[in-house]
């Protein structure tokens, strides 16, 4: 109960919010199609096949829907630290009984909402476009959807302890975000890549969440069929999630010790 | 556990000039700039306790320590028993907190979201928390402009709002930080008054005052301590403290204090 409490407060605070800027709430949404319709009209160049599988269109809109999400659970946590630093009250949010880890598993909530809405907002509008869904698997897809934020979760919350000790986080998240937007197949196969950054690109969370969904989403594979996507995403949560969450623990007592939880 | 609401023993605190990494993997070597220096002090329940002294005493290190968003570098500190370094929970639980820095609320939230957000951390359920916030909020003299935006309140409003907020879980005890720093002077004795016979007198809350205003101290509180460059120089009533430095009032006595204890620093440093 006492959790149901406090993650309604921060859903609620974080909505809020966003609604009191009503005009870019609705640009946000305008922008997510303006930018659909550019891919759709470039994808017409592109040929007939992706790889050999899907179609130039329904790969690119799964590619922005993915990277749109990870952006989100890579930035959210950094951004929570930061925002409340700006504002003046992470003391205040601090000096009330809620733990650190809470503080910073609470603040993703809204932010990971907002970010499935977009990537639903993507998926109607291919729909409305003329990408066919009627093929998904929803289960294995909502399976791929939760490992891989959690994924992504690991390397946010490795940037929020940045944000939290070196006042700035977004070093990290410049690498990784670019990294992934080069080598992760969101606008191209990475069959067009090198063999040595085909490799590289296995490192990536987001090479593995892509091919899942795509799987999913346009081919409706079988939670069997992306068992191997499935097993990477949770060797990268297994291992980001822990070594993230505790480094991130040092640094608050980090700040605490030298005083610089206010800073920013 | 101890009697006192709030007791610290031998308490330093001394904020380190290493960077994260050597100090999390070599506590030791993170030893710096000393701004606390075994301080002592008992603070009886329901007792209005002021903090004086000059910018960069050491005041807000100390009530920072007690509100458990800084770790001390020796010796401990209690807040109705509750170690603030091993029972950070069980100590916040005992403790409202108002910092320094009254823009410490969401700006484009009103003053009833931003209670309400407080509120449900505190564990007070959605229908507890409006009951709360509606009483709080006509206690600071809130209830005028509960809808409007934190970003729009003057501010002694947010002060105020600062006030109402530290007092949503009804703690037993206050750590106060310059409440009415900002306030004009009708304001300010308001608070005092507030804060003497409505927090103090009638429900019997602890305070840890922090001021700058030997007015304030001498107003509001029962007992004060002068603190000046991380130590103790004077504690006890306005009576004693003067007392204890030579006569005359507070203003001569915080002088003389503090100008002695500017002298001993100096002194010790030749």
């Amino acid at each position: 109960m006492a959790a149901v409490l406090t993650a309604w407060a921060f859903f609620r605070r974080d909505f809020r919010n966003d609604i009191s800027y009503r005009l870019s709430f609705l640009l946000e949404i305008l922008n997510i199609l303006l930018t659909l319709a550019s891919f759709y009209f470039l994808s017409k160049l592109l040929g007939e096949r992706v790889s050999g599988r899907y179609a130039p269109f329904p790969f690119l809109l799964l590619g922005m829907a993915v990277n749109g999400y990870m952006n989100t659970a890579l930035y959210c946590f950094s951004q929570s630290i930061r925002g409340n630093q700006q504002v003046g009250v992470l003391k205040a949010l601090l000096a009330t009984p809620l733990s650190p880890l809470g503080f910073v598993f609470y603040s993703s909530l809204y932010p990971l909402f907002r970010a499935a809405l977009d990537a639903l907002v993507y998926l109607a509008g291919g729909m409305l476009l003329g990408v066919s869904l009627a093929q998904m698997n929803l289960f294995p897809a909502l399976v791929l959807f939760v490992l891989s934020v959690l994924a992504f979760a690991g390397i946010g919350i490795l940037s929020a302890t940045f944000a939290l000790v070196f006042k700035k986080g977004d070093p990290l998240l410049w690498v990784v975000g670019g990294l992934s937007w080069l080598l992760g197949g969101v606008f191209y196969p990475l069959e067009v890549l090198p063999p040595l950054l085909r490799q590289a690109a296995a490192l990536l969370p987001i090479t593995h969440a892509l091919s899942g969904m795509r799987m999913a989403i346009l081919e409706g594979a079988s939670l069997a069929a992306v068992a191997p996507q499935i097993a990477a995403l949770s060797l990268f949560a297994a291992i980001g999630l822990p070594v993230s969450l505790l480094l991130f623990l040092a640094g608050m007592r980090w700040t605490r010790a030298s005083g610089s939880l206010g800073h920013f | 556990m101890s009697a006192a609401a709030i007791s610290v023993r031998h308490l330093s605190k001394s904020f380190p000039s290493a960077g994260f990494l050597q100090g999390v993997f070599r506590p030791g070597s993170a030893a710096g700039r000393e701004v606390l220096s075994d301080i002592n002090l008992e603070i009886e329940a329901g007792e209005i306790f002021g903090l004086l002294g000059p910018n960069g005493a050491g005041k807000t290190t100390l009530v920072e320590i007690l509100a458990t968003l800084l770790l001390p570098s020796a010796g401990e500190a209690r807040i109705r028993g509750y170690d603030v370094v091993r029972d950070v929970a069980g100590t916040r639980r005992q403790v409202g907190y108002c910092p320094a820095v009254a823009d410490s609320f969401y700006p484009r939230l009103n003053a009833v979201e931003n209670l309400e957000f407080f509120a449900l951390l505190h564990q007070l359920s959605t229908r507890q928390a409006g009951g709360r916030i509606a009483y709080l909020l006509d206690l600071v003299g809130l209830a005028g402009v509960r809808g409007a935006a934190f970003q729009k309140l003057s501010q002694g409003m947010k002060q105020r709002l600062a006030l109402a907020r530290a007092l949503l879980a009804d703690p037993p005890v206050l750590l106060l930080d310059e409440p009415s720093k900002s306030l004009d002077p009708l304001l300010q004795i308001e608070i005092w008054r507030f804060l003497r016979d409505t927090l103090s007198k009638k429900m019997g809350k602890t305070i840890l005052l922090v001021t700058h205003s030997l007015a304030e101290a001498a107003s509001v509180c029962d007992r004060l301590a002068i603190i000046h460059s991380g130590k103790i120089v004077a504690v006890g009533t306005v009576a004693e403290v003067q007392q204890a430095l030579g006569g005359g009032d507070l203003a001569a006595a915080f002088e003389r204090a503090v100008g002695q204890a500017s002298g001993d620093a100096m002194g010790g440093g030749c």
